[in-house]
């Protein structure tokens, strides 16, 4: 098949970041319990769990009132707007409303709604809020968005997928500012399914280690303010240099054992960034946890990079927060940047004894003080998808 | 300018079409598909037959989808509910996850390029159409399987009628159109069918799930002016109408406004069947196999204000 000639692939810039996660209600809490080494997972309290075989996950346990509207029923517009408002709080966004864009990841949108209206004492319009595009459209409204309006699935990897999609809007000219990145909510039906598949553990989230047997999930939304490079004036937390996407086509619901996928991913983020592996800094793996998973990514990194691979650090900040589903690639990238920023990587918690056949430099036990100029972010979704981003850090 | 895209082939099928199953590979992948992943596949391996296109390599693969696997997410929804953890489905739950109908089509005809699904009510299929030509415009991608499905399921269209949605035409489909480089297409000697000469999306002001008050239209200006066009050059137009009679009113308003004081006959081709996110395929084929010598709009807008709208060259004016 004739392939495609790349025309460029010039650097975004992202201008600023919010979130709301397990380890707190906004950006700040969610840097310092990751360099703390604070742990977010714990007992379920938002919904009965007494029927669920793992009752234990990242909530989110307070969260914060909106401002000036009308609180939303749905869980998962809540988290998207509570994460614009910390955005909001620390950039404003200047841009014409047509020259905005809203392009956000998810694996499951509002499907709480769903089982609420399937529910005995249900009705119809709460599946309303169920359909995937419902949160952004929300979001859009907030951040007065009349550009294009995009809700992006490639399931866990969404919030790369959205990270992607909102550069390529920008160097596409197509929009001035785009406010990006992800979502999901923790819920019974996502619990359920999980649990299904047996993916879930019942011991501690514990990536890249020998005794690692499954994972947690989480819940949480993050956002990136995007512009074009030079279009924002005063200070940014970086760039994003380079993204790519790629399928297994292989399963639906487990990744491909030699990881052809993600290797095609890794590749194609570098060379569109411009470089090459040894100017990788930092890597933030997916690092689910799961047998599979953690193995086929600790083989990817090592034929993509090389043996240099031995120095890079490696994180996972996945055993701390759950897998938060569509929002975790999106805070994988914030998370990258800040450690650019901060001179720290955040160490994986629940990592102890590494897996001899995940042997990296896992960054283990305590932070680690370096400052990663370059990043690559890798994510693995179902369905096959795998995406990586290459990011480029600001020293403070 | 960036690079030119050529429309290579078309898939479309719905719940009328007889040879479903003959598009499937075998008994055992139509019992691991639900309804809606079936007809996606077998619309994405219709439209690579047609287009003569063997997937192998970077194929992407652009799903729109109004609901996703609705029907699916309900079904593994009731079972818990009803039967408890005993009905829990393994099986169905990666149908519940919004791109499963992009990931079972990748995964059947071996596309290892990118793979995502958009989600949006209504434009979905254009959206993705339009997002995929942009990508092989910017040189992302080289080919791309780009179009939509859906299966309505009683309760969301109960649910759009609480919210204020009119009573519209809907049916299940899938539907997908090959969209290739100029250069590669002709590289390897395929039939071109079309081009998309260009193509854009925004967002028009409206309360969700209602119409605007605006008749301007930022999506079809920034089309023309990607395909160095002028209003005057569109002959035909294709809509989303499917009997929601004030958004249809609406739409018409828009793409009157953005072509006069050029008054333009529109042309639906959901109101037979029912609309579904495949069909936005079938409207860009359309568009193309009608040739002549002037620019076809397809054009769709949603309640709540997402508008897309996609020019479309025939070959005659492709040739060049």
């Amino acid at each position: 098949m004739p392939g495609a000639t790349r025309l460029r692939a010039e650097p975004v810039t992202l201008v600023a970041a919010g979130a709301v996660t397990p380890l707190g209600a906004d950006l700040d809490a969610f840097w310092s319990g990751l360099v703390t080494g604070s742990d977010g997972i714990s007992a379920i309290e938002r919904f009965p769990v007494a029927d669920l075989r793992v009752r234990r996950a990242g909530e989110i346990k307070k969260l914060r009132p909106l401002p000036s509207v009308r609180q939303p029923a749905c869980r998962a517009t809540h988290l998207l707007l509570a994460a614009a408002e910390d955005l909001l709080a620390r950039a404003a966004i200047t841009a014409e409303p047509a020259r905005i864009a809203v392009v956000v990841g998810t694996a499951l949108g509002g499907v709480e709604q769903l089982e609420r209206a399937l529910a005995p004492e249900g009705r119809p319009r709460h599946a309303a809020a169920a359909f995937y595009d419902t949160p952004t459209h929300a979001l859009a409204r907030r951040v007065d968005a009349r550009g294009p309006v995009v809700t992006v699935s490639t399931a866990c990897a969404a919030g790369a997928t959205a990270l992607g999609a909102a550069a390529d809007l920008l160097r596409a000219d197509l929009a001035d500012v785009v406010v990006a990145g992800g979502y999901d909510a923790l819920c019974r039906f996502v619990l359920r399914g999980f649990d299904a598949l047996r993916s879930l553990t019942r011991d501690r989230v514990r990536p890249f280690d020998r005794r690692r047997n499954g994972l947690l999930l989480g819940e949480a939304a993050a956002l990136v303010l995007m512009t074009r490079d030079g279009w924002s004036e005063g200070p940014t937390l970086g760039r994003l240099l380079g993204h790519a996407s790629a399928s297994d086509a292989a399963h639906i619901a487990a990744p491909d054992q030699n990881g052809r996928g993600l290797e095609l991913a890794v590749r194609s983020a570098i060379d569109e960034a411009g470089l090459i592996p040894d100017d990788v800094d930092f890597v933030s793996a997916h690092g689910t946890g799961t047998p599979l998973n953690d193995r086929i990514e600790a083989d990817v990194l090592k034929r993509t990079l090389g043996p240099r691979v031995q120095t890079i650090p490696v994180n996972s900040i996945k055993a701390g927060l759950g897998h938060t589903m569509g929002a975790g690639a999106t805070l994988e990238a914030i998370m990258c940047l800040l450690a650019a920023r901060e001179g720290v990587v955040p160490h994986t918690l629940g990592l102890e004894e590494p897996d001899p056949a995940c042997d990296l430099d896992h960054v283990m036990g305590s932070p680690r003080a370096v400052h990663p100029r370059i990043s690559l972010s890798t994510s693995l979704g179902f369905g096959g998808c795998n995406a990586a981003l290459v990011l480029e850090g600001i020293e403070a | 300018m960036g690079q030119r895209v050529a429309i290579t082939g078309v898939g479309v099928v719905d719940e009328r079409t007889p040879d479903v199953a003959t598009w499937l590979a075998d008994e055992s992948e139509a019992r691991r598909l639900s309804r809606i992943c079936q007809l996606t596949v077998a619309a994405g391996r219709r439209a690579l037959a047609d287009a003569g296109l063997d997937a192998h390599g970077g194929l992407a693969v652009m799903v729109g989808t109004e609901f996703g696997d609705m029907v699916s997410t309900i079904s593994f929804v009731d079972g818990y509910l009803g039967r408890g953890p005993g009905g829990l489905s393994a099986l169905l739950f990666p149908h519940t996850v919004m791109n499963t109908m992009a990931a079972t089509t990748a995964i059947a005809v071996s596309a290892k390029g990118l793979s995502l699904t958009l989600s949006a009510l209504t434009v979905a299929g254009e959206l993705a159409i339009a997002r995929a030509a942009s990508a092989i415009r910017a040189g992302r991608v080289g080919a791309c399987l780009a179009g939509g499905a859906d299966e309505p399921a009683p309760l969301v269209m109960s649910a759009l009628r609480e919210a204020g949605a009119a009573p519209e035409l809907r049916a299940a489909g899938a539907g997908f159109v090959v969209l290739e480089t100029f250069d590669g297409a002709r590289e390897r000697g395929a039939r071109i069918l079309g081009e998309i000469a260009g193509a854009a999306w925004r967002a028009v002001p409206a309360r969700p799930h209602r119409i605007g008050s605006t008749a301007s239209s930022r999506a079809i200006a920034a089309a023309l002016t990607e395909a160095g066009a002028s209003a005057a050059e569109v002959g035909r137009v294709y809509t989303s109408a499917n009997g929601d009679g004030p958004r249809e009113e609406w739409e018409r308003a828009l793409v009157d406004a953005a072509l006069a004081p050029h008054r333009l006959t529109h042309r639906s081709l959901s109101v037979p069947t029912g609309r579904h996110s495949g069909l936005a395929a079938h409207s860009v084929a359309t568009a193309a196999s009608e040739g002549g010598d002037k620019l076809a709009l397809v054009h769709a807008v949603a309640r709540g204000g997402n508008q897309v709208a996609i020019l479309v060259r025939g070959p005659d004016g492709s040739d060049s």
